[in-house]
């Protein structure tokens, strides 16, 4: 594997916490819409 | 189960092993009995980490606490995307430049022999007992579900992982883990798919969701911040994220698999696998217990879950008092469905008014239903004596048994065996390194051939093999011996995360300051354990963490650094 600069693993990082963000906002939208 | 089934178990199991065993030719020293080489690709790794945690208890139990609960439990992992992140940029770099074979042999590096001694003999004891229980969780469940005794299910998981860890090493580990996990996701969607299309007429997926929400089992989501509930929102992204920091980046069954990846990059790599697919992963388990329950108002369940509890209060002094229930059970069933199917009608007609009638007489009989087991669980209870009985872990293997296909049948078993089977190789391969590496060669012989590692490495992980069958096959008569080595393994978790936060933080901190500070973290967490017993164990991680590094920070700033001092 090549060896990313410092920047692309930052951008990583933020997609990874991008991707939890959404992963979330699916749960929480699962929640209201069929939730009591 | 029709022989079909035993022929697909019986196969996948005999690859698995086979394929394993294959790979003996290539363990020739003990850096590619341990860490391949350092040469295994990324998304082998990645998929490696994901089944070492997930076990058979994963398929069993957290299926039936979807059944139960719902989505709460998914609560848990909400931390462990920023902890993956986090150990990104600490712990996985260092571990790779100081080449280590174990997360404890960093800890004598940084601090001192004692240190590293303690901490790997922490680890030692705690997963010795655990990989036991992870055996004896699923045998005791697939005992009952194939009419076996608990010594011959404990065999069929053990025996496996003992022949391919001990030849093939941690290449059979992780090729084995890919294998697993792959027939796991498969397994999962296809009875994500059969609960699907168990659904009645007129049922869709949109209704069975609005029914299985209408009954909370939707809720992702639990803000109140109190520190005596384990799944909370609050709990999950503190007290979890702490809990995997320590798992992920300080648990050699861990540790290790990553250390096999070919470069740093490669280990980051894979540790981010589970970042993204962790969470999605283990909604779609509980999901699968959800649907399970939205089939079970459909199609009649049997009261008890457990078919040998059911037998013996059926031919208990009970006899009668259960019959009445089983009577009333079935009439109460009946009220539910009808609501049920009375619910998603209205919702298709676009009745406000009837779906808030059938709503509310679902929720009556929903509870009517659930006064009724309840009363049945205390039958139970009264018949055998067994005062912990709850039979959430026999509601899904019951749907396997009852519900699917000839031949799905067998992989679903064979997916619950393997799991539990690899989660067990993967802590046999990490015991059999912490053993050798950390005390064998370290303190009792440090000078011998590498050959004469390679032969100690395998019987040391025979020995933990047999150690954990034992633990396994007593478990019944072991379980508050084992309670009690699980208590005292949360006692340490996250004191030993305060260990390695210690060494990366700061730079003042010295060996004895990180002794001191593990110490008194443990204690501290163990008073806070009895002291306060209501306070749920994820926190426990949060303090042990934190009171190690204000301790070892602070005694740090009295001592002096054994290794500085002998430099000057």
């Amino acid at each position: 594997m090549s060896d990313p600069s410092p920047r692309i693993w930052t951008r990583t990082y933020l997609t990874v916490m991008a991707v939890e963000v959404i992963v979330l906002l699916g749960l929480l939208w699962l929640q209201r819409h069929y939730g009591i | 189960m029709h022989l079909l089934d035993w022929g697909v178990m019986a196969a996948y199991i005999a690859w698995l092993v086979w394929d394993g065993v294959k790979r003996t030719k290539l363990e020739r020293t003990t850096e590619s009995y341990f860490l391949a080489n350092r040469s295994m690709p990324w998304w082998a790794v990645g998929l490696s980490v994901m089944a070492t945690q997930l076990s058979a208890i994963t398929l069993v139990g957290t299926t039936g606490q979807g059944y139960s609960d719902g989505l709460r439990f998914v609560q848990f992992y909400y931390g462990l995307p920023l902890a993956m992140v986090i150990l990104c940029l600490t712990l996985v770099p260092f571990f790779y430049r100081a080449r280590v074979y174990t997360a404890y042999e960093y800890l004598e590096r940084r601090f001192d022999l004692k240190t590293r001694t303690l901490t790997s003999g922490l680890f030692l004891v705690s997963r010795a007992m655990s990989c036991g229980a992870i055996a004896a969780a699923p045998a005791v469940v697939l005992s009952v579900v194939l009419g076996w005794s608990v010594t011959m299910t404990t065999l069929v998981i053990l025996v496996p992982a003992v022949i391919y860890t001990m030849l093939g090493g941690v290449q059979a580990v992780t090729w084995t883990d890919v294998k697993t996990m792959s027939l796991t996701i498969v397994a999962l969607v296809v009875a994500m798919v059969f609960l699907v299309r168990g659904l009645p007429e007129g049922v869709g997926v949109d209704d069975a969701l609005a029914i299985a929400g209408g009954t909370g089992r939707l809720q992702a989501f639990d803000l109140r911040f109190t520190l005596t509930e384990t799944y909370t929102f609050w709990s999950g992204m503190l007290g979890g994220l702490f809990l995997m920091l320590s798992y992920f980046g300080c648990d050699q069954s861990q540790v290790q698999r990553y250390l096999t990846a070919k470069s740093e990059d490669a280990g980051k790599t894979s540790l981010l696998m589970s970042a993204y697919w962790k969470i999605p992963l283990q909604v779609l388990v509980l999901v699968v217990g959800v649907f399970t329950f939205v089939f079970y108002l459909f199609n009649q369940p049997p009261l008890l879950f457990n078919p040998i509890h059911d037998q013996r209060v059926r031919t208990g002094e009970s006899a009668p008092a259960y019959e009445a229930l089983q009577r009333e059970f079935q009439g109460t069933f009946d009220a539910r469905r009808q609501a049920a199917v009375d619910m998603a009608a209205a919702r298709h007609a676009h009745d406000v008014r009837e779906q808030a009638r059938a709503t509310d007489e679902f929720s009556r009989q929903d509870r009517a239903l659930r006064s009724i087991r309840t009363k049945a669980a205390s039958l139970v209870k009264q018949t055998t004596g067994d005062s912990s009985y709850n039979d959430v872990n026999y509601v899904f293997p019951t749907w396997i048994m009852t519900a699917l296909p000839i031949g799905i049948v067998g992989l679903w078993i064979a997916a619950i065996i393997t799991a539990a089977t690899d989660s067990i190789a993967a802590e046999l391969n990490s015991l059999s390194t912490a053993s050798v590496i950390d005390f064998y060669k370290r303190l009792a012989q440090p000078a011998a051939s590498d050959a004469h590692y390679l032969l100690v490495s395998r019987a040391t992980t025979g020995f933990w093999g047999v150690f954990a069958g034992f633990v396994a096959v007593y478990a019944s008569n072991l379980g508050s011996l084992i309670e009690v080595v699980n208590r005292f393994g949360s006692f340490f978790y996250g004191s030993i995360l305060g260990v390695f936060m210690l060494a990366i933080l700061t730079r003042r901190a010295t060996g004895t300051g990180a002794f001191v500070g593990l110490l008194t973290g443990m204690g501290a967490v163990a008073s806070v354990a009895f002291g306060r017993p209501d306070i749920s164990f994820l926190w426990h991680n949060v303090i042990g963490a934190v009171v190690v590094f204000t301790v070892g920070s602070l005694v740090s700033l009295f001592t002096e650094d054994q290794k500085i001092r002998s430099q000057q």
